[in-house]
């Protein structure tokens, strides 16, 4: 599923005294089965952009085609397509309400109009595709379970939608190490086993470094940067212009280039990195 | 951000007029006077007579009459059926017009005009009082004015304690609700289209979710108040003093004038004045 | 540290009395948090941050959040006003003492909690992972202050998942299962990268590549260091050679 966006601007409050461009002319592509990563601090846009693309928002102006077709043509063409893409709001375990994991994660399907006898099966995949067993799971209260199982069963919940394209927003936050590594690893699976196009909205940036096929950095509603994570961060003075972060390892390396060290800049493997410095030691040695 | 920024509390519009600056015991006192005042007004002059002095001082004061006509938007609808019932179908006093069921008379025009003027009066009074004084301190001003009732074991502080945390997290809550609205209107909830029960029925994803959090934040709040040394209204201070000035006084003064006037015109002759 | 349900949090609650032990003691300055007389003494000088910035905050404009802990311990007016003015210019949120709460970024609201426990002049502060719901900006928000307020003398007790705001500190404890697992300086507790990870912790990167580094021969001065370290670690050796 190929997400085309062109041209979106929006502006909150139009009009009003308190009136606010979220989105500045901003133009996007996400091709069929791509990774992309969103960064963007609070405040850049990010929120917006993605709620305009599962048509939650109407653009102030600008085109939002999936598959060249435009969803907000018409409301027909927005019912059907808007649950092609599915979005995965932060702090999705906050939405959860129903008696029993099962009928929770069988509320988008049913809304959907998915036949009852298929239900079941829905659920059983959105479930494994979480890494939670439906057998021990189904029956359980969402409200029984840890915060880490919450965000799991509210993953499944749109999974169980069979979105075409999914959008993830800072789908780790507030999470312990152990459950942020199991997300990531179940995200990394739908992407490989599934080829399944995912959007990935975060500010961490090493989690974007390890996972994005492609990243596009948002400002203040505007697309500062665009490209393949190795493009990007191996012209560290712009992100570092941009007043963002670099992941830890490339970061390093700027750092040590500055110094005179002769270091690749776009590096993501600890191993290679630890050759690379022990290589540059030896070469100041001999 | 945009559900909490279009709903506004009450009506409260900040400034620095003398009615702002007002001790707000003062103004809660004064709009109980007035809201009882009114129902022994029994002429329409009376009330013409208030309305003006109303609209000079709310002139005087640099606050638009918008505001207070806004006021009267939530009960427009009490006000157009009491000019209807008492207009249209009252037989007392003389005929002046009659067509089937509907009966026009002299008296019922003039009580239709009456009743609906006192009820535009009461909520102007209100409505003022709201828009010149902030929720919190209209809490704060009950809490003090009242605190008296404590000794008649009546939990005056844990009720303003109640309202201010509640004013506190109305935003909040609103902003939470907007996002989950949103969350499962992306889940295909029919909260934005369709007949009214499927929007009903859909409304409980949107309820519950609120009241388990609602109730989550009500214990960790508690747990931030009890850490703070929060231990109920004895022996509390409060950082803001609220002291009465001469401007309460002659706040005061006015208002008995302004009253007493209204009150005299009940003796003017001619019963429709 | 610890993972979620090592007990981290419950031992947080247990330093203000906010929580009793079951067995065991809790002395705060030879004050017994099990004796009711002392409990608000004791957390006067001990506060407390929680995790959720949002549900911690009472006062419906800034300066009277500040204000409430003072009001509970019936401070007279002038004080708490000096107080607040004093709080507010720690944690520099100055411009934004008439501000509504949820007006207010992530950070400062934190900024705003930290600000109310510091006007009640404790002498330590214990934070509930603080940073956990917060941007990187208002992470780095919050670290600074922190270390800002320990410089002046204010014990700080902060309970995090995150390796680099345990690398601040002066000790970590560990905890595991509701025990203790590791007590020590951050380099002796945070190098022990296979034991981390059994506990469900996940060592930085910096961590990481130092130990690697280490095992070819490098000769680095410690193994847990923040990224400057590292990297004018690294210069200074390159330099010798």
């Amino acid at each position: 599923m190929r997400i085309e966006a062109k041209n979106l601007t929006f502006i909150y409050g139009a009009g009003l005294p308190w009136e606010q461009k979220a989105l500045d002319n901003v133009s996007l592509t996400v091709d069929d089965g791509e990774f992309l990563g969103l960064i963007g601090e609070t405040g850049s846009g990010k929120s917006t952009l993605v709620q305009i693309l599962n048509g939650l928002l109407r653009p102030t102006s600008g085109e939002v085609f999936l598959d060249g077709v435009n969803i907000f043509q018409d409301k027909v063409s927005l019912q059907k397509i808007r649950f092609q893409i599915g979005l995965i709001f932060q702090f999705p375990e906050q939405q959860l309400f129903a008696e029993t994991v099962f009928d929770d994660v069988a509320f988008g399907p049913k809304n959907l109009g998915v036949p009852t006898r298929e239900i079941p099966k829905r659920v059983e995949e959105a479930l494994w595709k979480v890494g939670l067993n439906p057998i021990a799971f189904s029956r359980r209260s969402p409200f029984s379970l840890s915060g880490g199982e919450k965000r799991l069963v509210a993953i499944a919940g749109i999974l169980a939608m069979k979105p075409r394209v999914l959008i993830l927003d800072e789908v780790t936050a507030g999470l312990d190490p152990k459950g942020k590594k199991e997300v990531l690893a179940r995200i990394q699976l739908l992407h490989q086993k599934e080829r399944a196009t995912i959007i990935m909205v975060t500010h961490d940036m090493d989690e974007v470094a390890a996972l994005a096929e492609r990243i596009v950095i948002l400002k203040k509603g505007k697309v500062v940067l665009q490209g393949k994570p190795e493009e990007i961060f191996s012209q560290p003075e712009l992100v570092e212009k941009q007043g963002l972060a670099l992941p830890t390892l490339p970061k390093l390396f700027s750092a040590l280039r500055q110094s005179g060290w002769n270091l690749p800049a776009a590096i993501f493997d600890l191993r290679e990195a630890s050759r690379l410095i022990k290589e540059e030691l030896n070469h100041a040695a001999g | 951000m945009q559900l909490a920024e279009v709903v506004t509390l009450g009506q409260y519009v900040p400034g620095n007029s003398f009615l702002h600056r007002m001790d707000p015991r003062v103004k809660l006192l004064i709009s109980l006077f007035f809201l009882i005042l009114l129902f022994f007004v029994q002429k329409i002059s009376g009330y013409l007579f208030f309305l003006i002095g109303l609209f000079m001082l709310v002139k005087a004061c640099g606050i638009s009459m918008r505001y207070l006509l806004r006021g009267l938007r939530p009960i427009l609808i009490l006000i157009l059926f009491t000019l209807v019932a008492q207009g249209l179908f009252s037989s007392e006093g003389n005929q002046i017009f009659s067509w089937g069921i509907i009966t026009i008379s002299d008296v019922g025009l003039w009580k239709a005009f009456f009743m609906s003027m006192r009820l535009t009066m009461l909520v102007f009074v209100t409505t003022l009082l709201t828009l010149v004084t902030s929720p919190i301190d209209l809490t704060d001003g009950m809490d003090r004015m009242f605190s008296f009732l404590s000794y008649l074991k009546f939990p005056i502080h844990e009720v303003a304690m109640m309202m201010t945390i509640a004013l506190r997290f109305i935003p909040t809550l609103l902003d939470e609700t907007d996002k989950i609205i949103k969350a499962q209107i992306s889940r295909g909830a029919p909260l934005d289209r369709g007949c009214i029960f499927k929007r009903l029925k859909a409304l409980v994803s949107v309820f519950i979710p609120l009241f388990v959090s609602a109730f989550r934040r009500a214990d960790e709040l508690a747990q931030a108040m009890e850490s703070r040394c929060y231990k109920g209204g004895k022996g509390r201070t409060r950082m803001k003093e609220m002291r009465l000035s001469l401007l309460d006084l002659w706040g005061v003064l006015a208002s008995l004038l302004v009253g007493v006037c209204t009150y005299f015109f009940n003796f003017l002759p001619f019963w429709y004045l | 540290m610890g993972a979620n349900g090592s007990g981290k949090s419950t031992l947080a609650r247990l330093m203000n009395a906010l929580l009793v032990p079951s067995e065991g003691q809790v002395l705060v300055d030879d004050m017994d948090t099990r004796d009711p007389s002392s409990v608000w003494r004791i957390r006067q000088r001990v506060g407390l941050v929680f995790q959720n910035p949002d549900n911690q905050i009472v006062g419906t404009v800034v300066e009277e959040d500040i204000a409430f802990g003072l009001e509970n311990l019936g401070f007279p007016s002038q004080e708490i006003k000096k107080r607040v003015n004093w709080a507010l210019e720690k944690v520099r949120m100055l411009d934004y003492r008439n501000h509504p709460p949820h007006l207010l970024s992530g950070g400062q609201k934190q900024r705003v909690a930290i600000a109310g426990i510091l006007a009640m002049k404790p002498r330590c502060i214990v934070l509930d992972e603080p940073t956990s719901l917060l941007d990187p900006r208002g992470r780095g928000e919050v670290r600074e202050l922190l270390l800002e307020l320990n410089r002046e003398g204010i014990t700080i007790v902060l309970i995090t998942h995150l390796i680099e705001e345990a690398m601040l500190a002066r000790r970590v404890l560990v905890l595991n299962q509701g025990m203790v697992a590791l007590l020590g300086t951050p380099e002796e507790v945070l190098s022990q990268t296979e034991k981390l990870r059994a506990y469900h912790l996940e060592p930085p990167i910096t961590v990481r590549l130092a130990q690697s580094l280490a095992a070819s021969g490098v000769r680095l001065p410690r193994m847990v260091m923040p990224l400057e370290e590292l990297k004018e670690a690294l210069c200074v050796l390159k330099r010798k050679t």
